[in-house]
């Protein structure tokens, strides 16, 4: 009887490592997100979009780089916000207003078209996210978990468009 | 919920995180911030007392007012340098996070930021600024086009900007000359070279990025071919004339060349492209510019070069010191084969030979092949392009230099991106692997008051201020000669030396560094040294390097702080010589006519207006040196809007 239960146990362990995964298998989104310093923030990011499954590298970039665009823009508003009565924001105001106005206008034209000006312009988030994250380390602040995503997912994104180069 | 991980600092590929304990240390950032300031200065006094003779005035006293000529002053000992905690590179591509406790970047305040902008380097009002396109000659006025950003001081919205000369120095803004308003090119008004016929008409051959961001190429031409300031354009009603052929990438497909005639009588271009890691010229022949025919093969391609963007083609003489018409074939002839490679943003060359029957070029020497051989310039310096000057019979280089400065202090100032000076090209019949770049003669016209200093022995570690006024806007030449007997008494050293990892011109050798130091305050806190650095190799040969060192060249810590360079071919009984454009936040320096270039951006928060200083020195451990120099002050080029009542 133990017997039948541990080959059924190994029989079930087995099956569920070639069971396809919820979202089909996409061989393009392992590999590229492989590439990039955070895997998995960069698997579960692009997973969640609906054009991953079927995008070229030239396709996830964008996808990415829409996320981060999206990502940026929440976070600057929910820091505006917050700056209006709290002084210590002032630091991320000004970096997530360069982010948002300069750096994603920057990144979203050129991830479909000249792709080196996206890698500068996401380069330059991730400047500005960490200059936020320095000047916010002190205290508990409730958008530090979005600008480390900024920051994190920023990276990807180069890493992305650097594959394209 | 409070993240417990500050931000891990990462470089960009490869990843590498910081080990555990440099976390523990961000808790308590002051402590470990006075910890390091104390213990720099420990080690800054340590080299102070043992290094270089504890009571000497370690300011360079420099000149107060006469000039350098007489011998008989005292060079200065060399002041310790420290170099601080490292600034890491480029703030664009990768982020050291070494400075604890900063809050911003750099405070830069308006009167360091305005004083960035050149005086007589080609830019636009504002804005941003990339590729040089369709440089030309017509009925005595020198174009310019260049990719343009009408709406902020960073790449987006590409047209094209218009300028005109008289003499590739004194520039005036013309109207946009094409903008994204067709569907072939909605995405984008990207480069493109211009072909001047036989018969004077004017062809422009542009990549468009379409409205599915595709990218194809689309001629144009003049609306009135009288008008001598070509201010209006018409693009042809049948664009896009090319399109990605079968097996390349509708996104590897970009900045078709100025054509040339074939025997045939046809007219041919290349346009870069990658197959996947191999960067590749595609050839295509043409009667009419509207019509194409793909040349089986390619003109020639490079392993593992990548992307080849603005690839440019054009014939040098070996016998002549002119330039000569795209067209001009024969034995007395090379051709040379340019590619800015978009993997690491540098422009790479190679001479070979022109097979004209089947289109393919082979270079001299493949060790030394487009994109693993020889940069036209060592520093910032990316999608150059020649054109053919038939005014007077010159072949002339355009650079794109782009910033090395955050993207922050580029929307505050407003601007981002400078043209470098033209310069003319011409094979290097000594070496006859590299191309000789020269600032067009023009610039000269700019020239002022000079100081001249004739045969100044600069001793082994010793400074001097050279006394030439006002120090942001220079042309320099000098001569350095070494004391022959001390080379020959000097070791042999079997390390290997490049610039970019070497300590800069702080790191001294037994034969180097030499040179001079621009953009350089009373007490070099911050300074450029442009320098050269000889290591003898084994049975006594001289390797001969040519650096540009932003090390120190500002205290800011948000600027690029890179060493640039290379090994310079230095032949028997030549001195080493240099040349130096000083112009605010560009530094254009050039060694032995030219052979080797830099091109440097600095944004010094001191040596800036007054402040500025120019310094000669000499960093080396076993020999003295003779320099000869001249030095002119450099007016300013009024770079305008062309005046509206003469349009």
């Amino acid at each position: 009887m133990r017997n039948i239960i541990s080959l059924l146990l190994l029989q079930a362990a087995f099956s569920s490592i070639f069971l396809p995964s919820a979202h089909g298998a996409n061989t393009i989104i392992q590999p590229t997100c492989k590439k990039t310093p955070f895997y998995d923030l960069c698997v579960s990011v692009l997973q969640t979009d609906s054009r991953s499954a079927t995008a070229d590298v030239q396709g996830l970039a964008v996808v990415a780089a829409d996320k981060l665009a999206g990502k940026s823009t929440a976070t600057l508003k929910q820091i505006t916000s917050l700056a209006k009565k709290d002084p210590r924001y002032k630091a991320c105001l000004e970096s997530y207003n360069i982010v948002v106005k300069y750096d994603m206008q920057e990144i979203l034209q050129a991830v479909s078209g000249d792709p080196k000006f996206a890698e500068q312009g996401a380069s330059d988030v991730a400047t500005e996210a960490d200059t936020c994250g320095k000047s916010i380390q002190s205290f508990k602040s409730v958008v530090a978990d979005s600008n480390k995503f900024v920051h994190d997912f920023s990276l990807v994104v180069v890493a992305i468009v650097r594959l394209l180069l | 919920m409070v993240d417990p991980n500050p931000l891990l600092p990462v470089s960009i590929p490869p990843y590498i995180p910081l080990p555990d304990d440099t976390l523990v240390a961000r808790r308590r950032p002051i402590k470990v911030y006075l910890l390091i300031v104390s213990g720099l200065l420990a080690i800054a006094l340590f080299v102070a007392l043992i290094g270089y003779g504890g009571s000497d005035n370690v300011q360079p006293r420099g000149n107060e007012g006469g000039s350098l000529a007489s011998s008989s002053k005292q060079p200065d000992r060399l002041r310790p340098l420290s170099r601080g905690p490292a600034a890491g590179v480029s703030e664009k591509a990768n982020q050291q996070f070494a400075d604890i406790g900063r809050l911003r970047s750099f405070p830069w305040n308006n009167s360091m930021l305005s004083w960035q902008r050149p005086a007589f380097h080609f830019q636009p009002e504002k804005n941003w600024m990339n590729d040089p396109n369709g440089p030309l000659f017509y009925k005595g006025w020198y174009h310019f086009f260049y990719q343009y950003n009408p709406n902020g001081a960073i790449w987006g919205d590409i047209v094209w900007g218009h300028a005109v000369s008289r003499d590739l120095i004194h520039w005036l803004h013309l109207p946009l000359a094409m903008v994204p308003d067709q569907w072939y090119d909605l995405n984008g008004v990207w480069t493109g070279s211009a072909t001047i016929l036989p018969d004077g008409q004017i062809v422009m051959l542009y990549t468009g990025s379409t409205n599915e961001s595709v990218q194809v190429q689309n001629l144009a031409y003049p609306a009135d071919p009288s008008d001598p300031l070509l201010i209006n354009w018409v693009k042809y009603s049948g664009n896009p004339v090319l399109v990605p052929p079968p097996g390349i990438h509708p996104k590897d497909f970009r900045d078709p060349t100025t054509a040339w005639l074939t025997s045939e009588g046809k007219w041919r271009i290349v346009i870069g492209s990658k197959i996947n890691k191999t960067g590749i010229a595609l050839v295509y022949d043409t009667r009419d510019f509207k019509n194409y025919e793909r040349l089986d093969g390619l003109l020639h391609g490079v392993p593992g070069t990548g992307m080849w963007e603005c690839v440019d083609f054009y014939p040098v003489s070996r016998t002549e010191e002119n330039g000569l018409d795209t067209s001009i074939n024969g034995l007395e002839v090379k051709h040379v084969v340019k590619a800015s490679l978009d993997q690491d943003k540098h422009d790479y060359y190679a001479i070979g030979t022109y097979h004209e029957k089947n289109s393919t070029w082979i270079p001299d020497n493949p060790k030394i092949d487009v994109g693993i051989g020889v940069r036209y310039d060592y520093g910032m310096f990316y999608a150059s392009k020649t054109f053919y000057d038939p005014d007077k019979g010159r072949r002339i280089l355009w650079g794109w230099i782009g910033e090395s400065d955050s993207e922050f202090a580029d929307v505050q100032k407003g601007w981002a991106s400078i043209q470098s000076i033209p310069r003319t090209i011409l094979l290097d019949k000594k070496t006859g692997t590299h191309l000789l770049q020269w600032p067009v003669e023009e610039v000269e016209s700019l020239r002022l008051s000079s100081n001249e200093f004739d045969e100044v022995e600069v001793k082994a570690g010793s400074v001097m201020k050279l006394a030439v006024g006002s120090a942001t806007q220079l042309d320099i030449i000098a001569e350095f000669e070494i004391d022959k007997k001390a080379l020959d008494k000097a070791p042999e050293s079997n390390a290997t030396f490049s610039c970019s990892s070497s300590g800069g011109a702080a790191e001294r050798g037994a034969l180097g560094p030499f040179g001079v130091s621009v953009l350089a305050d009373e007490t070099l806190s911050e300074q450029t040294p442009v320098y050269f650095y000889i290591v003898k190799g084994h049975g006594g040969s001289l390797k001969t390097h040519f650096c540009s060192d932003q090390s120190r060249s500002s205290e800011a810590t948000d600027v690029n702080k890179h060493i640039y360079g290379s090994s310079v071919p230095v032949q028997h009984g030549e001195k080493l010589s240099l040349r130096i454009l000083v112009d605010h936040s560009i530094v254009e320096t050039f060694a032995q006519g030219g052979r080797t270039c830099i091109a440097s951006r600095v944004y010094p928060t001191k040596a800036i207006y007054g402040a500025a200083r120019l310094f000669l020195f000499n960093n080396a451990t076993d020999v003295s040196i003779t320099a000869s120099l001249k030095i002119w002050q450099m007016n300013s080029a009024f770079i305008r809007p062309y005046p509206n009542d003469k349009n």
